[in-house]
């Protein structure tokens, strides 16, 4: 059950400042109903003013749920929001100045895009001249001004999560949105359009943002930073590069890239890092069974290394006049992927080297720090 | 594929003559007189007139009766939605304990005969005194219609995306607000068609009308039924009252002809 703001509190909220949103959450929990799991388990998150952030996620993560939290739709089972260091757990949403866009657009089927635009600002009792001005500017902003007079029904999906992204940005107080998901609906070439608008705006008015996604691309191409949530918590914050080159948990190697990070089963033994039974580069990590990881390009197929079987090859183009693809492998039953050349790979026995200083160790689940290899 | 067209055509059009003969029978006999009525077969009136319409609009004891069903008409539908909306809202958007089992339970009252009802609710009005109002009889149509109108709504409350309540909240609006000057903007198409189900029960039901009236609160449906005088039946003011009660149905009908095809499609209606 979602929490409206009580009757009479702020319907008329008129103030022209423009909120500075650093945002600190932490531990946050929340469960839908008593003793249900939890959706979200101990969740931290640390927001700069003005940064794009994305909340990247599998279904049923957490992540619509963490924005209703943040949203104050719902009130958290245990833990603490803070907007600028002010303590807004208990804040309606009135209170928050948040706005959110939603993964369908929602508009007022009977308005046109103006009346869908203007309608927070007319309830918030400016006057006829100022909501046209504000929404001729917010117009002019995502190059919507063309539609200003349709009928929502008419627009195309694309330009009504325009319209719907304008309705977020209309109110001048706003400081944090919330987009949900905001090009699951629409068409793939639109995309990067909207994107690209988004983007702009983003950096144009400095706004935080918060994006939740389950694709990968559209968040490593619209944050700054990156929060991984996997069943309700947080295994990695962090920029693109990080999560991308060391995430810190098994699941993050998996999701981030595609194909994931490869993961096979080795040991450390002696200061050695070891596959298979062969030695592949030395650590500094204790002795035991544990995970290997490695991106597709920092490995190759060749005559030395590992012996692994070759499935199948994929080209993805060419780099400097040499064919690249993706190779599909397979050692003791499990398929890893290898980025590289093409020029005389054939099928069959192969052997496979990893680049030693590049190989992650996962135990538990967890990446081990091991500085020294 | 047009021949097709054509001849699927034709019989709509042989359909809907079908459909028209006893109504163009209907109205042909109110403008006629008596006379012409028994006298014999006539497909065209010889010598059409009001005078059937203008007894109607004269006489106090039909356009009494009239007014009767035009209230507890109104009244009906307007305790309908009023009570069938927050209803409808709260079955598509709450869960709660039993709430799947309550919203069947609302359907199983249409399963009962209206007769099953006819003697409680006798007995309960003429002691509480509301016996021979218009409010008794809007009250015991309640029992049918809030459950079909709760039914329809359900079905195009949870049409609208649940992201409209949370973007209201998320603006800033209180409950009161969202509800009347949100949601109900957007769901007025369901609300008509609603009103037209409420409408057309509370409208053409005859056997609650007639048992829970005497004289006071007579509507048009038991008025029509008691026009035997000393001279024999009144045909041709039958035929007018016949007439003017298909009238008000037609013109809800006009209104949400569009959206009672959405309902339709939707298999609430």
């Amino acid at each position: 059950m979602i929490r409206f703001t009580p009757l009479g509190e702020s319907d008329s909220v008129n103030q022209w400042i423009v909120a500075l949103a650093a945002i600190t959450v932490s531990g946050l929990h929340h469960r839908y109903e008593p003793g249900a799991a939890p959706v979200l388990d101990g969740v931290d998150l640390e927001l700069g003013d003005g940064e794009a952030h994305a909340v990247l996620g599998g279904s049923g993560a957490g992540k619509t749920t963490l924005l209703h939290l943040l949203a104050g739709l719902l009130r958290p089972s245990a833990g603490t929001i803070e907007f600028d260091g002010r303590a807004v757990t208990e804040a309606s949403a009135a209170e928050r100045h948040v706005a959110q866009v939603f993964q369908f657009p929602v508009l007022y089927p009977a308005l046109d895009v103006a009346g869908n635009l203007g309608f927070p600002l007319v309830n918030r009792g400016w006057d006829a001249a100022a909501v046209r001005r504000r929404v001729g500017e917010v117009a002019e902003l995502l190059s919507i001004a063309p539609l200003l007079s349709r009928k929502p029904k008419t627009l195309s999906l694309f330009e009504k999560q325009l319209t719907a992204i304008g309705r977020a940005l209309v109110r001048p107080d706003v400081a944090l949105v919330l987009l949900d998901e905001p090009l699951t609906a629409v068409e793939p070439a639109a995309k990067w359009r909207l994107r690209q608008a988004l983007k702009a705006v983003q950096s144009e008015l400095g706004l935080t943002m918060i994006y939740v996604t389950h694709d990968q691309t559209e968040a490593l191409t619209f944050a700054e930073r990156i929060t991984l949530l996997h069943q309700g918590k947080v295994l990695q914050t962090g920029p693109p590069e990080a999560l991308y080159e060391r995430p810190a948990h098994e699941a993050v190697a998996r999701f981030i890239g595609s194909p994931g990070m490869n993961l096979l089963d080795g040991e450390v033994a002696a200061g050695r890092i070891r596959l298979n039974a062969q030695a592949l580069g030395t650590t500094s990590a204790a002795d035991g069974r544990c995970i290997l990881g490695f991106r597709p390009e920092w490995a190759a197929i060749g005559e030395q290394g590992v012996p692994v079987t070759v499935r199948s090859t994929r080209p993805l183009g060419s780099l400097g006049g040499v064919a690249t693809g993706l190779v599909t492998a397979k050692l003791d039953g499990r398929v890893i992927h290898v980025q590289q050349a093409l020029d005389g790979l054939s099928g069959g026995q192969a052997r496979l080297r990893i680049d030693p200083a590049r190989i992650l160790l996962y135990r538990d689940g967890w990446l081990v720090d091991d500085a020294a290899h | 594929m047009s021949a097709r067209n054509g001849k699927a055509h034709w019989s709509l059009y042989l359909y809907c003559l079908f459909l028209l003969v006893p109504l163009y029978w209907l109205i042909s006999m109110a403008v006629k007189p008596n006379r012409d009525i028994l006298g014999g077969l006539e497909l065209v009136p010889s010598n059409p007139t009001l005078a059937n319409f203008v007894e109607i609009a004269t006489n106090p004891a039909w356009y009494g009766a009239f007014i009767n069903s035009l209230t507890y008409v109104c009244l009906n539908a307007a305790l309908s939605i009023t009570v069938a909306l927050p209803a409808a809202y709260a079955f598509s958007r709450y869960r709660f304990l039993g709430d799947k089992q309550l919203f069947f339970w609302l359907l199983t009252n249409r399963m009962a005969p209206p007769a099953v009802f006819l003697l409680p609710f006798f007995q309960l009005y003429s002691a509480v005194g509301l016996f021979d109002t218009p409010l008794a009889v809007a009250l015991a149509h309640c029992l049918f219609t809030v459950p079909l109108a709760v039914w329809i709504l359900e079905g195009f409350v949870s049409a609208v995306p649940k992201e409209l309540d949370e973007m209201a909240a998320i603006d800033g609006h209180s409950f009161p607000f969202f509800f009347f000057r949100i949601f109900i903007p957007v769901i007025r198409g369901g609300i008509g068609v609603t009103l037209f189900f409420c409408f057309m029960f509370s409208w053409v039901e005859l056997l609650i009308a007639r048992t829970l009236t005497a004289s006071e609160a007579k509507p048009i449906v038991v008025a029509m039924t008691r026009t035997v005088s000393a001279s024999g039946l009144d045909w041709g003011v039958l035929a007018a009252a016949g007439v003017l009660t298909i009238l008000p149905g037609l013109t809800v009908v006009w209104f949400v002809r569009r959206h009672l095809v959405k309902g339709f499609a939707m298999g609430r209606v």
